[in-house]
């Protein structure tokens, strides 16, 4: 190998020791997460919304960003229930350019993992602490979701990850919600295929043990566009894409059918000011359609303090540094909207 | 009403107006000592005053008034300070060596008002400040001269006190014989062996014989007694005014000046930032780590990711438990920040005991010769 091994890093469990969730803080992720479980049983029929930042870049916006959210949820409370997104790591195309907080906790320096992870638990701790939303997280890397295990009440697994044998068992072992994207291609049968595996109890390697998974019944799918072979974006969030998921969810027999739609990404072709369009034609379809309404959970939002996004080293405030977002008045917009639709 | 009874009666109101902002300055001014001897820091702090009168001059309006209200200000801190002295004057200031020694140098530069307490060792001049019998202890950090350095580091991590002061003392030796003796008259010399051995190049030129002697201040004094006109000690200027000794000679070391470093040992922690700018703060840990392969390693890399550049960092047998090691380290930065606050929490969790010793600013006393 020619890995420089340049020093160990704490594990989990002494990080966890380092930065503590108070009594409070659980009990509130305790309660975000029964509220998440009641709608994927069909206990409740409230809307999630999984919205956010394409990347937390720095701790100061996103959780001022968060504050916001805080408020925007009190008043929608009997209808939705907001998830914030804090996106600390990133997959990139070609492995180059801005991986996420735990890589870089400064966006212009080098990557430093140690105080990466140190930032990443903090900030979730953080958010949790202030605002009592426990909030989601891409697992990127399954290995590390232990430093966050105790403050996060979703997980996403990205469309890039979702044919990793890895990424299917560790969500087979998690009591929280994972969405699981489409494949960047369009295959339905390969986030089914993922399904299958995370609600089915594994026995693996885990950060260095043998561990038995117990399966996951709260794992479920994201749709989130496509791309064609050409290279242009292809939406699946249409009344045709949902009926056809409603459909391979009857025949896989797997338990509590569900997708949390993203308005984002190949559905938008990142044209991010087209989320609130898109929001709307979902909800539009869930009324056409018993089964659509059964099956459409949520939406995943793209969403940050200022509209679209500027180069790493940019330098305004609250603005992506990735994938560009709709800024803070269209958010808070969208979801009054959306409250009203449901 | 005239001009002139006007003007007055505007000073005289100006007057009584600042005739009380006056008390109330100097009871802030009151305060200030009384925190200062609590936490052993000194009187004069030339950093807190230069910025004091670069923020407050730019408060006047008038051009042609800043010069005189300058002065006013340097004037209004040099009665406050003198006021804060007198309040200090009743303080006791523990150390430890005798009359002469740059520990006592130390001492009285960093507390003139204050009453010096000499001790027979670092251990009592500690224990003294722990039992309220001194306000502070002044204790050498790095010292070649006041040989076991060790036991100050051992009483760092094993007492209750804290360190809010660092001293620089450059040490300059000189060449000290009785009144009326010369140079050229001088066989033998007598001092600590590490001061013989800084100026082993001027001996050697100038053919002299070095004993060694226990330390500086007694070489003097040893001087003094046997009243040989061909003996002479290497110690301190300020020895030789203390012993009545003649200067013979001065700059007689090998190379530049050294530097000893001493702690002033306080009750109290600062906590809160002091006035220095933040590159000048720096702070002393100790701890011991888990025993286990990597725990020392996993310490100095949560250091390091908190971007803290360590100054030293030595080790000391904990005398309780045989060939098992504490570690005391010195660091530059500001470890009463968010940061910092965020670097202790985290080594507390992996090491089995952490204590922050102090954070300090150093105080470099110039070296006037």
């Amino acid at each position: 190998m020619n890995l420089d091994f340049k020093r160990e890093l704490p594990s989990a469990r002494v990080v966890k020791e380092m930065y503590p969730l108070s009594n409070e803080a659980a009990a509130s992720k305790r309660a975000n997460d029964t509220a998440l479980q009641d709608i994927f049983y069909g206990r409740s029929d409230k809307f999630i919304l999984v919205i956010g930042p394409c990347s937390a870049d720095r701790a100061d916006a996103v959780l001022e960003y968060i504050t916001r959210l805080r408020e925007v949820q009190d008043r929608v409370s009997d209808k939705i229930v907001i998830i914030p997104r804090i996106y600390t790591n990133k997959p990139r195309t070609t492995g180059a350019g801005y991986k996420g907080m735990l890589h870089q906790p400064d966006p212009e320096s080098e990557p430093d993992m140690l105080k990466g992870i140190m930032a990443i638990r903090k900030l979730h701790l953080q958010a949790l602490e202030n605002t009592g939303f426990s909030c989601a997280d891409e697992m990127l890397y399954p290995e590390n979701h232990s430093y966050l295990s105790d403050v996060l009440s979703y997980v996403a697994v990205g469309a890039r990850s979702v044919e990793n044998q890895m990424h299917r068992l560790t969500s087979s072992g998690l009591d929280i919600p994972v969405g699981m994207k489409n494949p960047t291609g369009g295959m339905l049968s390969v986030m089914m295929n993922a399904l299958t595996a995370a609600q089915a109890s594994h026995t693996f390697v885990y950060s260095g043990w043998e561990v038995v998974s117990k399966g996951n019944p709260l794992a479920h799918a994201i749709l989130r566009g496509y791309s064609h072979k050409s290279g242009h974006s292809a939406p699946n969030y249409h009344y045709e894409d949902l009926i056809f998921l409603h459909e391979l969810y009857e025949e896989s027999g797997l338990k509590n059918p569900a997708v949390i739609v993203d308005t984002n990404h190949s559905n938008s072709d990142k044209q991010y000011d087209q989320q609130p369009r898109i929001a709307k034609e979902i909800l539009h379809s869930m009324r056409l359609s018993g089964d659509i309404k059964k099956l459409v959970k949520g939406l995943m939002i793209e969403s940050y303090l200022v509209d679209g996004s500027q180069k790493p080293d940019g330098g305004v405030y609250g603005q992506s540094i990735t994938d560009p977002c709709i800024g803070w008045e269209k958010t808070e917009k969208m979801i009054y909207e959306i409250a009203d639709l449901l | 009403m005239d001009d002139l009874s006007r003007n007055r009666e505007i000073i005289d109101s100006v007057d009584e107006e600042m005739a009380r902002l006056f008390e109330k300055r100097m009871q802030a001014g009151a305060a200030i000592a009384q925190y200062k001897k609590e936490h052993g820091l000194p009187v004069k702090d030339r950093t807190r005053e230069d910025a004091l009168i670069e923020k407050n001059r730019k408060r006047i309006e008038n051009a042609e008034y800043e010069a005189y209200y300058v002065s006013f200000l340097k004037g209004m801190i040099d009665i406050s300070c003198r006021y804060q002295e007198k309040l200090l004057s009743g303080m006791k200031v523990a150390y430890s060596g005798v009359e002469g020694s740059f520990a006592h140098i130390a001492a009285r530069t960093m507390f003139h008002e204050a009453s010096l307490v000499c001790k027979n060792d670092f251990n009592q001049a500690y224990r003294s400040v722990e039992l309220g019998e001194c306000d502070c202890a002044v204790l050498p950090l790095e010292n070649s001269y006041a040989g076991e350095v060790n036991a100050v580091m051992d009483l760092a991590f094993q007492g209750s006190l804290f360190v809010n002061q660092v001293i620089d003392l450059p040490v300059r030796h000189y060449l000290l014989g009785i009144p009326g003796s010369t140079r050229e008259g001088i066989k033998t010399v007598i001092s600590h062996p590490q001061a013989l051995l800084q100026c082993s190049d001027y001996i050697c030129s100038h053919g002299f014989t070095a004993q060694e002697f226990g330390n500086t201040a007694l070489a003097a004094r040893r001087v003094k007694e046997l009243g040989d006109a061909s003996l002479a000690a290497i110690a301190s200027k300020e020895t030789a005014g203390l012993m009545g000794l003649t200067i013979l000679d001065d700059k007689i070391q090998d190379s530049g000046i050294n530097t000893t470093r001493f702690a002033v040992f306080s009750g109290a922690s600062e906590g809160a930032p002091s006035s220095a700018g933040k590159d000048e703060e720096s702070f002393i840990l100790v701890f011991t780590v888990k025993n286990e392969a990597g725990a020392l390693a996993q310490t100095l890399n949560i250091i390091g990711s908190h971007g803290y550049n360590m100054r030293s960092l030595r080790s000391r047998p904990m005398k309780e438990l045989l060939w098992n090691y504490y570690f005391f380290i010195e660091a530059e930065g500001n470890i009463n920040s968010q940061n910092g606050q965020d670097m202790l929490k985290e080594l507390s969790v992996i090491c089995a005991r952490l204590k922050l010793v102090g954070s300090y600013k150093t105080y470099r006393i110039e070296d006037n010769s």
